[in-house]
């Protein structure tokens, strides 16, 4: 069953842009951003799910700064802040805003149920 | 009425997926198992294709139930049966009390099952999972089911197995449950065969139940038990009648 193992993706810098960006709506609202890189192998696919809304008493709160600090991130690629992101609409305008936007991905591995799981670490201008 | 929708960006529905679990072993010591193999089989119930996992440990080494369920996603999604890691999904498997304690993790996730009739079901929180994949980390809340609880009370696998016309594997003459590290030795294809049998069960179980109740009887939620599932008819005919929950 050796063939059942995670694509080896080297950590590193890749070029590549946000493809698709959809949410998940509970209690909370979770944020699913999905980056298409370009590496040596061809193209690959990185997903992220961040917590970006959750009321003020919830114990997740807290945890919505770094789902809020990459859309910044993203955001401040494109020129933009995430309070101009709320003038333009936000949440219903955040998947036009991000989409499309290309940039450069750092990723490294997490050793995860003894796969190595690639992870974005940050992203930055092309 | 399907799911309300906030706007066009939420996530795509996944497809229904039940996944049968099974794990044969030999006695080793006094209280403990050697465990010989792990068997898993995914379901896609909208497009009602299987793929199915059998895992040996390294010299009984147990293995997590994140672990093994990471492979049958990387598996599955070779063999086109899902298209990405979904969501949420259900565990199934004949008799969890037995299956679902040979995982190395057990310790860490049994408190989120509850003791059902002497076996282990979700009756509360799903289990919240992290399985690892192409595109990264992926946390998905899985409902563990016992078809035990979703059958007649004493309903064997094998009669689960004849009603769905998939007949269990009979054991050749002179082997035993009890041993079945010699049945691996001996006739390791055979043993295969048999094994991928008893998780295939209780997934394709799970979906014929649900579909049922869903069919015959409207009932849309997913129910642990047969018990559960005539609760939730007389609440629906008491709505209907004009009675509150």
């Amino acid at each position: 069953m050796s063939d059942l193992s995670i694509e080896e993706l080297p950590p590193g810098r890749y070029a590549g842009m946000v493809e698709k960006v959809r949410y998940t709506f509970t209690a909370t609202t979770k944020i699913v951003i999905t980056y298409k890189l370009e590496t040596p192998g061809g193209t690959r696919r990185l997903e992220e799910v961040f917590l970006i809304s959750a009321p003020p008493s919830s114990t997740f709160h807290y945890r919505t700064t770094t789902g809020l600090g990459r859309v910044a991130d993203i955001l401040r690629i494109r020129g933009m802040s995430l309070a101009e992101a709320q003038i333009a609409g936000g949440l219903k305008a955040l998947p036009g805003l991000l989409e499309d936007t290309t940039l450069g991905v750092i990723t490294r591995n997490q050793r995860l149920h003894g796969f190595d799981c690639p992870i974005v670490v940050r992203v930055e201008k092309p | 009425m399907g799911r309300r929708k906030p706007y066009e960006f939420e996530a795509d529905p996944d497809p229904f997926v039940a996944i049968g679990v099974d794990a044969e072993w030999t006695y080793e010591a006094h209280g403990r198992n050697l465990i010989l193999s792990y068997q898993f089989a995914l379901l896609n119930g909208d497009s009602k294709a299987i793929t199915k996992l059998i895992i040996y440990p390294n010299k009984g080494e147990r293995i997590s139930i994140e672990h093994g369920l990471t492979k049958l996603m990387l598996k599955a999604r070779k063999e086109r049966v899902i298209a990405k890691v979904p969501d949420r999904f259900i565990i199934a498997g004949h008799f969890t009390r037995a299956d679902m304690t040979t995982f190395s993790d057990f310790s860490y996730f049994k408190r989120r099952l509850g003791a059902v009739r002497k076996t282990y079901a979700t009756t509360e929180i799903p289990l919240s999972l992290r399985l690892a994949s192409n595109e990264g980390p992926v946390r998905c809340s899985a409902m563990v089911i016992d078809t035990m609880l979703l059958a007649p009370a004493g309903t064997s696998l094998e009669a689960l197995g004849k009603l769905l016309g998939m007949p269990k594997v009979e054991l050749p003459a002179g082997y035993s449950k009890d041993r079945m590290d010699l049945f691996l030795r001996d006739h390791p294809e055979m043993f295969e065969e048999y094994a991928l049998r008893d998780a295939v069960i209780p997934a394709l179980w799970v979906a014929r139940v649900y579909g049922l109740l869903l069919e015959r009887l409207g009932i849309k939620k997913k129910v642990v038990t047969l018990g559960g599932a005539a609760v939730e008819m007389v609440k629906g005919q008491g709505t209907g009648e004009g009675m509150r929950n």
